[in-house]
């Protein structure tokens, strides 16, 4: 082989090694998020809110929050009445975290209302961050509770029997037995002479 | 239609029929003798008449040869009129005249009354006409609770024994059975039950034969547990008590007493492969007689039959039974039967059925008036019947009748002549008949 073609040869494999690489690499940081900024930079164009905007999008994720509570308390209780065991347990689990999480944002919430008044900016923007992080949870358990599936996922409902009968069988009622005719005249002895 | 009926013609009388060789053979199962009927609403008139003449070769079941008298043949005519009423059958309901209604209905409802006129050319035996009626109402027959009430009386005039002298004695008998039922069903209808009782009554017209009236009452249940295809285990029990309330009558040829019969089997019945059903059962039966001079009896029943549809219209059916019925001679009678009943509907106009059985009966033992014993009466009894029938139209059909009776039997009843002097009569006897006719009926 030439050396120009040993030359030529490196610089394909060369490239398509590089290629390769890149491709991985982009694909790779799509699937770490690196490709989906936004809630980094919402949450940066957030931070940059004014006191009174921070106040009034964290008030309407903490209402998010209660109406969450109120709708995954809703279906802990048609769980209930349904008897499902299985997606009692697992709305009873995604209720505990809303609540727990909805009483953290209320509190965070009181410490940036706090924050407002003392004209503290950094622990403002720290307190708005936490509770965007709590509306985010929201979202998530918002999801995970409606996806709670119950034994209907393991139950076919009521079993429907379909039975197929030849249509030649016969429709005789099993009820009727079988009787043969009995002898047709009583046995009587022949009548005495002279009787009427 | 025509077809259509005499179809579901041919598939009823494969059910056991009140068949015998002494009545119309059409009149013994009454979707054989209708045709498609006049419709008055929900209910429907099936009118009819027949006329036949036949031959019977021995009209009081006399021994030939050996008995005092022999046998009387006679020519003899027979007219048939009948008038049934029913609510709608089956074929209408099913062919859309049943007005689109789902379900069955909650009436069914079925009556009939019919007379057999005959006239005998032997001078001995007696023209007579015999009555049928009946009715039976069955309320929410298809529901969870249902109710069936029901009636049948027959007047029978036809001689069942022999002669003692040349008079012409009327042998006329009335039966009538009637009862009422209750049945209850779970909601599919996979266990039926039913609980019923019923009153019966045998009355001898001639004082000759009064001491043998009697009169029962009878309760009687069953429990029926259904499975697919069409198929059941069943339990049923009867407790059947008899009164001859007129035994001590003066006329009386035997010793008769009160007795009550108790009777109970389980078994399997219904279809097995569309082309085979069958039924078996065993059973138990006990007769108490409240005579200490009879003995009480008890044995065991069974029944097992094979029914071969060898074709869709071509049945045959076979078996083995082991029954005790009521009988004035001896109380009690138990019977080993092997039966064979064969039905051929060729061309949706031509019927043919035979029904055959031969049977080794066995009565308990026979005390005449004073108590003294005539010993213990056993007989093999042979019945062969062949019926044809052709349909030329809906409403008009020519039929055709061969019946064969048998006793054979050592028993010999003791009768007096004219002088008082006391004979044997051998009880056996030989009898055919062969009739040909023409019905109408709509």
């Amino acid at each position: 082989m030439s050396r120009f073609k040993r030359v030529l040869h490196t610089l394909v494999l060369t490239g398509l090694l590089a290629s390769a690489s890149y491709g991985l690499a982009v694909a790779q940081g799509e699937e770490d998020g690196a490709g989906d900024p936004e809630g980094s930079v919402d949450a940066q164009r957030r931070a940059n809110l004014s006191p009174e905007e921070q106040l009034e999008e964290a008030h309407r994720i903490i209402v998010r929050g209660e109406d969450l509570s109120r709708r995954v308390q809703a279906m802990l209780d048609e769980a209930r009445q349904e008897r499902d065991i299985i997606r009692v347990t697992c709305v009873n689990d995604k209720l505990t975290q809303v609540n727990a999480n909805l009483r953290t944002a209320q509190q965070r919430f009181e410490q940036l209302q706090d924050a407002v008044e003392a004209q503290d900016s950094s622990r403002r923007n720290h307190e708005y961050t936490v509770i965007l992080v709590l509306g985010q949870k929201f979202v998530v358990l918002d999801r995970e509770a409606a996806q709670c599936i119950g034994q209907d996922i393991f139950e076919t409902g009521a079993t429907r029997v379909l039975t197929e009968i030849d249509p030649g069988t016969p429709d005789d009622d099993p009820t009727l037995i079988y009787e043969i005719d009995d002898p047709p005249a009583p046995f009587i002895p022949p009548p005495r002479s002279g009787d009427r | 239609m025509k077809q259509l009926f005499f179809i579901s013609v041919a598939a009823t009388i494969a059910l056991p029929a009140l068949a015998n060789a002494q009545n119309s053979a059409w009149l013994q199962d009454r979707s054989r003798a209708q045709g498609p009927g006049f419709r008055l609403g929900n209910l429907e008139l099936h009118p009819g008449f027949g006329a036949e003449a036949g031959y019977d070769t021995n009209v009081f079941y006399e021994d030939s040869g050996d008995g005092p008298r022999d046998p009387v043949g006679s020519a003899i005519f027979r007219l048939t009129p009948h008038l049934f009423l029913s609510t709608l059958t089956q074929e209408r309901t099913q062919e859309g005249e049943g007005s689109g209604s789902s379900g069955g209905p909650m009436v069914q409802f079925q009556a009939g009354v019919s007379a057999e006129a005959y006239f005998y050319l032997a001078s001995q035996a007696k023209n007579n006409v015999a009555l049928s009626g009946d009715f039976d109402l069955n309320i929410n027959p298809k529901g969870r609770f249902g109710f069936r009430i029901y009636d049948d009386f027959r007047r029978r005039i036809r001689p069942f024994t022999g002669r003692s002298d040349d008079r012409r004695r009327n042998y006329a008998v009335d039966n009538n059975l009637v009862g009422a039922s209750l049945i209850a069903r779970s909601r599919g209808g996979l266990v039926q039950a039913s609980l019923g009782y019923a009153f019966r009554l045998q009355y001898f017209e001639s004082n000759t034969f009064a001491y043998a009236n009697q009169f029962g009452h009878q309760i009687s249940g069953d429990v029926h547990y259904r499975f697919l295809p069409s198929t059941s285990v069943f339990w049923d029990g009867t407790v059947d008590m008899t009164d001859y309330y007129n035994a001590d009558a003066g006329s009386a040829a035997l010793a008769l007493a009160n007795n009550w019969r108790l009777r109970t089997r389980v078994g399997l019945n219904g279809v097995i492969t569309p082309k085979l059903s069958a039924t078996a059962a065993i059973g138990y039966t006990a007769t108490f007689v409240d005579d200490p001079a009879f003995d009480d009896y008890d044995s065991v029943l069974a029944l097992a039959g094979l029914k071969l549809r060898l074709t869709p219209t071509v049945t045959l059916d076979f078996g083995y039974e082991r029954e005790n019925k009521n009988s004035i001679v001896g109380l009690y009678r138990t019977q080993d039967r092997g039966y064979l009943d064969f039905q051929w509907l060729f061309g949706g106009s031509f019927l043919l059925s035979l029904n055959t059985w031969v049977a080794r009966m066995k009565f308990g033992e026979i005390f005449d008036a004073t108590g003294m014993s005539l010993g213990q009466r056993n007989d093999v009894y042979v019945s062969v019947r062949l019926f044809g029938e052709y349909r030329f139209t809906d409403y008009l059909a020519l039929n055709a009748t061969f019946a064969y009776l048998g006793d054979f039997t050592g028993f010999e009843y003791q009768v007096t002549d004219a002088t008082g002097m006391a004979i044997p009569d051998p009880a056996g006897f030989n009898k055919v008949e062969a009739w040909l006719g023409l019905r109408v009926f709509y």
